[in-house]
């Protein structure tokens, strides 16, 4: 055992002795250079040389402090030492954290090195990734980051904008996004964020998914829209869609369009994705296909004609079936009062229905005689609109029905039309003619 | 018989005189689109009468709207939008707006110093339509609508309601009936269109952006990646391989920068010219200056106003030593830029 340690002791020593004798003299005295080819040799054999250190000028840095023990001393302290020379890198407004507290030696080899502007590291990414870990967790980075060229966004040391960009945001992101700029410019109807914040949306440096967003659709959404998560997550009715992963992209295009709303489509178009097939509601309710309900029909409600579902529609939950924006009677009688008849109010009319006599209102009218008002507007058994009309479309004129479920009854309507008027042959009443011009005397029926 | 058929004829005649007068009283008609736009007389809420008879020449625009309605007041404020666009068409135009109560709302101010209205000098009539005469003249079953006819009286265009696409289409209707040229065609002013910044065009821009920035922090290697890539997109196009090629020459890899431009075809005199400059450029940087004379000289024949070829003919001359020649040819360059 004492054989081992010995020898591990000589071993010791040995490698002392050495390096002691092969060790150069530390000078005592100030010399005129210290890089010599015994003493830091290196410093002048790299690639890109630091200023005074190619000049030999030490001194431009450096101190003696106790020459007798060569040691030394920065001529200034902080931030200062760079800055006499280097006032330039900190004259904007946001400055580099290691420049604040003198640190450029973070970021730069004071004496030379193998790499443009004194870096330590060969890319600009090895470099600031030492800090800054902006890439963990990303699947999908954003090209100057995937690069590793952080300089083409941030400025190394000052800057006039947040975050050491180059520029404003949008106009930074604008300067590599031509397309979507002059796209953008375009458009009506701009999505806030996209004018001037696009960084609202998307992560700059990379994200988990391919869009580059902070968050999936609708929670990032939700971020500013909380209205509309409000109806999407408390609505009586709730439109299942809205609350899936990207639901609002189903309709939305995050960017511009040229119509309200920012669709991305025509609303039926839209809508059609969906509701071109029975769906199920609840265990026991099928909502029938949409297109079911217009094929080959004559005669299209107004919205319908104008592909434009949101006319009766909302689409992020309603307090009303149907996801209808306004009140409607679901039923064929309803006692009469506005409230009830909210959402076809909303085009029509009140008019119509409160009328009791009128030439210009309706054509649906015997003599002056306002028809409308006859059927719906009663205290008790008002005939509502779908008593008579299709919602949708329909193969008669004003999309009228050729019958109304009843009970379990389908009760004919047997409406037509004449020039000056019409008739109905319906299961409500005995047949009533009806005609504006010369009006029917219904005293004699 | 004789004297019964005579009658009867006359009977007939009678009844076909009478019939036609009867149907034109029958229907109130919708007004639809190729229709006459019925002539009418309103006054407006000031108490001055707006008269519309056939051939002013003008173009109607017919707004109805309920004084009670959230779609008729979201309307106005689209239509004020666009008529305050229409700068130096007042004089074509006749507006007219029909509420069924303009004492009983906000959003229509009948206030001849509108603000929004008078940006463009179009006066708006405000009429009161309370007994819905003109509503059933024109036919209306909803609000809000508006009609637009052409200079012939005729409908252009109706709409009723305020839908997605009520802004885009009474801009390009009222366009087109005042025959503004526009870009889009009015028939698909309804239709959606959105930002694509996914094609592949926009990924190459986005590249080529890049690459520049790079080329401007002096990172060339990386410039040059970010160009190749984009080619990676575009394989066909000349456009990228002039870029890059020039780029190539910039770091004085003039070989290089040959060897992407062999077998390419330039069309036009400008991509042929550009092409010229960039071949003369790496011959010189090969100082095969002959060569690069002459290609650069044939440069100036396709494309005799570019500076930039006269700038790089001169940089031969220098190279070749002829003084000069050189000095001539950068003046030329300079007058070319900046004029004399």
């Amino acid at each position: 055992m004492f054989c081992k340690f010995g020898k591990k002791l000589i071993f010791v020593l040995s490698c002392v002795l050495v390096t002691n004798v092969l060790a150069v003299e530390k000078p005592t005295t100030p010399q005129q250079t210290c890089v010599t080819g015994e003493c830091h040799a290196d410093y002048g054999k790299k690639a890109f040389v630091h200023g005074p250190v190619g000049l030999g000028d030490c001194k431009s840095c450096h101190k003696p402090l106790k020459p007798e023990e060569h040691t030394y001393e920065f001529v200034r302290k902080g931030r200062d030492l760079c800055e006499y020379c280097h006032l330039e890198q900190t004259g904007k407004k946001v400055v580099h954290e290691p420049l604040k507290t003198g640190d450029c030696m973070q970021c730069h080899d004071p004496h030379s090195s193998d790499n443009k502007f004194l870096l330590p590291e060969k890319t600009v990414t090895s470099l600031c990734s030492n800090c800054h870990k902006v890439t963990e967790g990303f699947q999908f980075l954003h090209g100057p980051t995937a690069v590793g060229e952080c300089t083409i966004c941030h400025e190394s040391h000052s800057a006039d904008h947040k975050s050491l960009l180059v520029a404003e945001h949008s106009e930074l992101c604008f300067s590599c996004h031509v397309v979507t700029q002059d796209e953008l410019k375009k458009y009506e109807f701009v999505h806030e964020p996209a004018k001037n914040n696009c960084i609202g949306c998307h992560n700059p440096h990379g994200a988990s998914n391919s869009k580059m967003v902070k968050e999936f659709a609708p929670y990032l959404c939700y971020t500013c829209h909380k209205d509309i998560q409000n109806a999407a997550e408390n609505s009586m009715y709730q439109h299942s869609v809205v609350s899936d992963i990207d639901g609002c992209l189903k309709c939305h295009t995050p960017h511009a369009s040229s119509v309200k709303f920012i669709l991305k489509s025509e609303p039926t178009t839209i809508c059609m994705t969906c509701h071109d097939k029975p769906l199920g509601i609840t265990k026991d309710e099928v909502l029938p296909a949409f297109t079911d309900q217009i094929k080959d029909k004559k005669f299209l409600h107004g919205p319908v004609q104008d592909n434009d579902c949101s006319g009766c529609h909302v689409t992020h939950g309603s307090k009303y079936f149907r996801l209808l924006a306004k009140e409607y009677p679901p039923i064929f009688y309803a006692p009469f009062s506005e409230q009830n008849y909210e959402l076809c109010f909303s085009c029509h009319s009140k008019d119509l229905v409160l009328t009791p006599e009128t030439e210009n209102l309706t054509d649906f009218r015997n003599g002056n005689m306002n028809l409308h008002f006859l059927h719906v507007n009663k205290e008790h058994r008002g005939r509502t609109c779908r008593a008579c009309h299709q919602t949708h479309a329909g193969d008669l004129p004003k999309h009228i029905r050729e019958s109304v479920s009843y009970g379990m009854w389908e009760l004919p309507v047997g409406f037509t039309k004449t020039a000056t008027g019409g008739s109905c042959k319906s299961g409500c009443h005995l047949s009533k003619d009806y005609d504006r011009e010369k009006a029917v005397d219904y005293s004699a029926q | 018989m004789k004297c019964k058929t005579p009658f009867s004829v006359f009977f007939v005649l009678l009844i076909c005189s009478i019939l036609p007068v009867r149907t034109a009283n029958s229907d109130r008609h919708r007004i639809g689109i190729g229709n006459k736009i019925p002539e009418f007389s309103a006054s407006d809420v000031s108490g001055k009468l707006f008269d519309y008879k056939y051939g002013s020449g003008k173009v109607l625009i017919a707004v109805f709207l309920y004084s009670q309605q959230k779609q008729s007041a979201q309307a106005v404020t689209d239509i004020k939008r666009i008529l305050s666009k229409l700068r130096g068409q007042a004089h074509r135009l006749n507006a007219v707006v029909a509420v069924d109560d303009p004492n009983n709302q906000t959003f229509v101010r009948p206030d001849p110093n509108d603000s929004e209205s008078n940006k463009s000098g179009v006066v708006v009539n405000v009429v009161a339509d309370t007994e819905h005469k003109l509503w059933g003249k024109f036919g209306i079953i909803a609000t809000p609508t508006v009609i637009i006819s052409d200079t012939n009286d005729t409908a252009l265009w109706v709409k009723a309601g305020h839908g997605y696409d009520f802004a885009p289409v009474v801009q390009a209707r009222l366009n087109q009936a005042l025959g503004i040229a526009q870009q889009i065609d009015p028939n698909e002013a309804g239709r959606v269109r959105t930002v694509k910044n996914a094609t592949v065009a926009a990924r190459i821009k986005r590249h080529l952006q890049m690459a520049k920035m790079l080329q401007e922090k002096g990172r060339v290697e990386s410039a040059i990646t970010q160009m190749k890539k984009a080619r990676e997109l575009d394989p066909n196009s000349v456009e990228l391989v002039l870029e890059i090629s020039e780029l190539l020459c910039s770091i004085g890899q003039g070989k290089s920068a040959l060897e992407i431009l062999e077998g390419i075809e330039a069309r036009g005199n400008i991509e042929k010219s550009k092409m010229l400059i960039i071949t003369g450029w790496a011959k010189r940087q090969m100082s095969n200056f002959e060569e690069a004379e002459k290609l650069l000289l044939e440069a100036t024949k396709l494309n005799p106003k570019s500076g930039r070829v006269f700038f790089e003919l001169g940089q031969v001359y220098q190279d070749k030593g002829e003084v000069e020649k050189a000095m001539l040819t950068y003046y030329r360059a300079l007058t070319l830029v900046f004029g004399r």
